[in-house]
């Protein structure tokens, strides 16, 4: 593409139907654009359809080239349109609108809006907007694939979250978060936790509304509200759910695996 | 999709309390009031023989509503013959006030709903059905909210620019005629009386881009008095057009000259002679710049200016200028109906039975409803085009549209006159547009870097 605007004198054969409608004033400047006489069509001038057919690929649009301006040298130069009547491009787009305004009434279809509580569109898989806890089977304290290794803490560029890991009665650490606070105000939905953690235990997720009637403390989601199950997972993202649950049934595999060849060499 | 709904819903709704004192003692005060109205016994027997007759002679029905309204109060309540004038004068400013509030609210509502759907959205249709009650949400938005007033203001002059800018935009509609023998004040120079209070907004609009020390509402202040005084010119160059066919500055008898049909069908407006018509359009395009609407919406714009003389205005003050912006929008539209579109005259014949006041709002709200259209349009235009084409284009083609007029009562206003006025119009119009498009045409460019 870049070739054929170099194209030195290009004779742009602008057609009437093809033209952008540029101008809004009534009629002092552009309706009627004049090109200076001086027209560069006598120079070198292969038809429009030579244009097309000489190396170029026929994927580029005829009204992408049509539609621009004649190209010289670089610079301005001036743009070749036929005379209209001064005010005849007001009267042009104000009928498009007029077909927008009347034709919702009668084509249900124009209208591209949501009306966003009552209807809602499915958000793609990868949208993302705060990080959730994944927990497998129906316990999310048993089950939570979260074993309170601080990674995303520390990752956190806003530093929205915070750990407290769970200790037995040893005051060994136990694998599993007693605290684990995201707070949304702060949070931006990087994806840098879920990016980061070694265990697929933290993913984004879709929930949008989290308006609250108090601004502090009702924003600091828990570990109870942001542990959701692996089926929810699926159900929101269900290609990187399925990616992840055959990483763990592998890896869960190759442990066993490793577990009885320690075994059997005992 | 249902997400986790019951995380929202923790905050249960209120239960239903008792009813607030204030409502209570309102309610109570509401129905004392209308009880002692109905006890003044005289009352239903004059006010609702007037009601009955108004219902049956519907084009004469304000006028008797009036008149069984100040009976009600010459023999219940006032005795002054110089009270029950004034009572008179009351009971028009309140009818005009409240219809015009009611269309403001209705216009409001009804703006926002078409730029939607010119734009295939729905518009406002959360409050009430349809978004109906929309008006009056934003109502209450508007008192609600904090009125600030910067520190570095001049109190005196922040405070009087929307009551400054608002007592002209209401005073001028009393000189509309809205129907037959329905004109406020009979004035024998209305028009001059319109165009010279609609003049003394733009002492409102510097007051408050002046006393908001704010460089946006300075600028937007001198641009908007620049593009004010400049419209000024054409949309009195053209009602001069109709005052001299009219020959009276009475709006009463501007509408009576257009009354009557040619070949029985064809209503003798202004809009519909070769020179009326091109006067409408330079009018309807100036009144446009006038109460500062879209393209010509460059004092408030946005884009570049915040939110020009209102920057610095919010709450009550704002949603004052904004009803000042719409009354001046309905009385310069309700100006270009009377001047040009026959006023309360029926468009045919067979229509004529329906009263003429309805006629004159319909035809004012196609006209505000045009407006709104043309708002869904065009963008906004550049400072200087806007000069250039109210100096260079519309001036000239109103002194143009003056010579047609007069071109158009010599040859004697028939077929003789569309032929000579036609070209009279038409010819200057064509040089203009060609002569000043042509010096500042823009040229196309070509980008090295940001295309192919």
């Amino acid at each position: 593409m870049t070739q054929l605007y170099q194209q030195p004198r290009i004779n742009g054969s602008i057609q009437p139907n093809q033209e952008p409608v540029t101008d809004t004033d009534m009629s002092l400047n552009g309706t009627t654009k004049y090109h200076h006489e001086t027209e560069v069509s006598g120079i070198a001038d292969p038809a429009p359809a030579n244009r097309l057919s000489s190396g170029v690929p026929d994927a580029v649009p005829e009204t992408r080239l049509s539609a621009r301006p004649t190209a010289g040298e670089y610079g301005n130069t001036p743009e070749r349109r036929p005379f209209r009547l001064p005010g005849s491009g007001i009267v042009q787009g104000m009928m498009v609108t007029a077909r927008n305004w009347f034709g919702s009434y009668f084509d249900r279809k124009r209208l591209v809006t949501v009306q966003y509580p009552e209807q809602q569109i499915r958000p793609p898989e990868n949208s993302r907007s705060i990080p959730f806890l994944v927990y497998d089977g129906d316990d999310p304290d048993a089950g939570l694939r979260c074993v309170a290794c601080h990674t995303c803490e520390k990752e956190c560029p806003p530093q929205a979250i915070s750990i407290v890991g769970e200790r037995d009665e040893n005051g060994k650490p136990a694998r599993r978060p007693k605290v684990f606070d995201i707070d949304i105000s702060v949070c931006m939905g990087c994806q840098i936790c879920a990016e980061v953690c070694p265990f697929d235990a933290i993913k984004m997720d879709h929930y949008l509304d989290h308006s609250s009637l108090e601004n502090f403390q009702s924003l600091i989601l828990g570990k109870t509200r942001l542990s959701k199950s692996n089926a929810y997972f699926h159900t929101i993202n269900s290609t990187d759910a399925t990616a992840v649950d055959a990483r763990l049934e592998a890896d869960r595999k190759k442990k066993e695996a490793a577990r009885q060849k320690r075994a059997a060499a005992k | 999709m249902q997400l986790e709904a019951s995380h929202i819903n923790s905050h249960a709704t209120a239960p239903p309390g008792r009813l607030p004192p204030a409502v209570a003692i309102a309610i109570a005060g509401i129905v004392l009031t209308g009880a002692g109205a109905l006890l003044n016994l005289k009352a239903p027997g004059i006010l609702l023989p007037a009601a009955w007759e108004a219902l049956q002679n519907p084009s004469e029905a304000p006028l008797l509503l009036k008149g069984g309204l100040l009976d009600y109060l010459e023999q219940g309540w006032i005795s002054s013959p110089f009270f029950l004038e004034l009572a008179s004068i009351q009971i028009t400013i309140a009818t005009l006030l409240s219809l015009f509030g009611i269309l403001f609210a209705l216009t409001s509502l009804v703006e926002r709903k078409v730029l939607a759907r010119i734009q295939n959205r729905y518009g406002p249709n959360r409050v009430g059905p349809c978004g109906l009650f929309q008006p009056i949400a934003d109502g209450i938005k508007m008192l609600i909210k904090e009125d600030i007033v910067p520190r570095g203001a001049d109190k005196t002059v922040h405070l009087l620019a929307p009551v400054v800018m608002v007592v002209p935009a209401l005073l001028v509609l009393a000189i509309l005629p809205y129907g037959p023998g329905l004109t406020p004040v009979e004035l024998s120079v209305g028009i001059l009386f319109f165009f010279a209070l609609g003049a003394t907004t733009e002492v409102a609009v510097f007051m408050a881009g002046w006393g908001s020390n704010n460089k946006y509402s300075l600028l937007g202040a001198m641009r908007a008095i620049a593009q004010m005084i400049s419209y000024e010119l054409p949309l009195i160059l053209t009602a001069l057009a109709v005052v001299m066919m009219a020959g009276s500055l009475s709006p009463v008898a501007i509408v009576e000259a257009q009354g009557g049909y040619s070949m029985g069908f064809i209503p003798d407006w202004f809009a519909l002679t070769p020179w009326g018509i091109a006067a409408f359009i330079l009018f309807f395009i100036a009144a446009l710049a006038e109460a500062n609407r879209s393209p010509f919406d460059l004092p408030e714009g946005e884009s570049e200016l915040v939110a020009g003389h209102l920057t610095e205005y919010s709450g009550f003050k704002y949603a004052t200028f904004f009803l000042a912006e719409y009354i001046g929008l309905f009385a310069i539209c309700g100006l270009a109906v009377t001047l040009f579109l026959g006023g309360w005259h029926a468009p045919l014949p067979v229509l004529e039975f329906i009263p003429g006041y309805i006629w004159f709002f319909l035809k004012l709200f196609a006209l505000v409803l045009a407006a709104i259209w043309i708002r869904g349009t065009v963008p906004r235009i550049r400072t200087d085009h806007l000069m250039y084409f109210a100096w260079k284009f519309m001036i000239p083609a109103g002194f143009v549209i003056i010579l047609a007029a007069a071109a158009w009562h010599y040859s004697g206003a028939g077929w003789l006159g569309w032929i000579i006025a036609t070209p009279i119009v038409l010819l200057p119009y064509l040089i203009l547009a060609r002569g000043l498009s042509n010096r500042y045409a823009t040229s196309g460019r070509t980008y090295r870097f940001s295309e192919g």
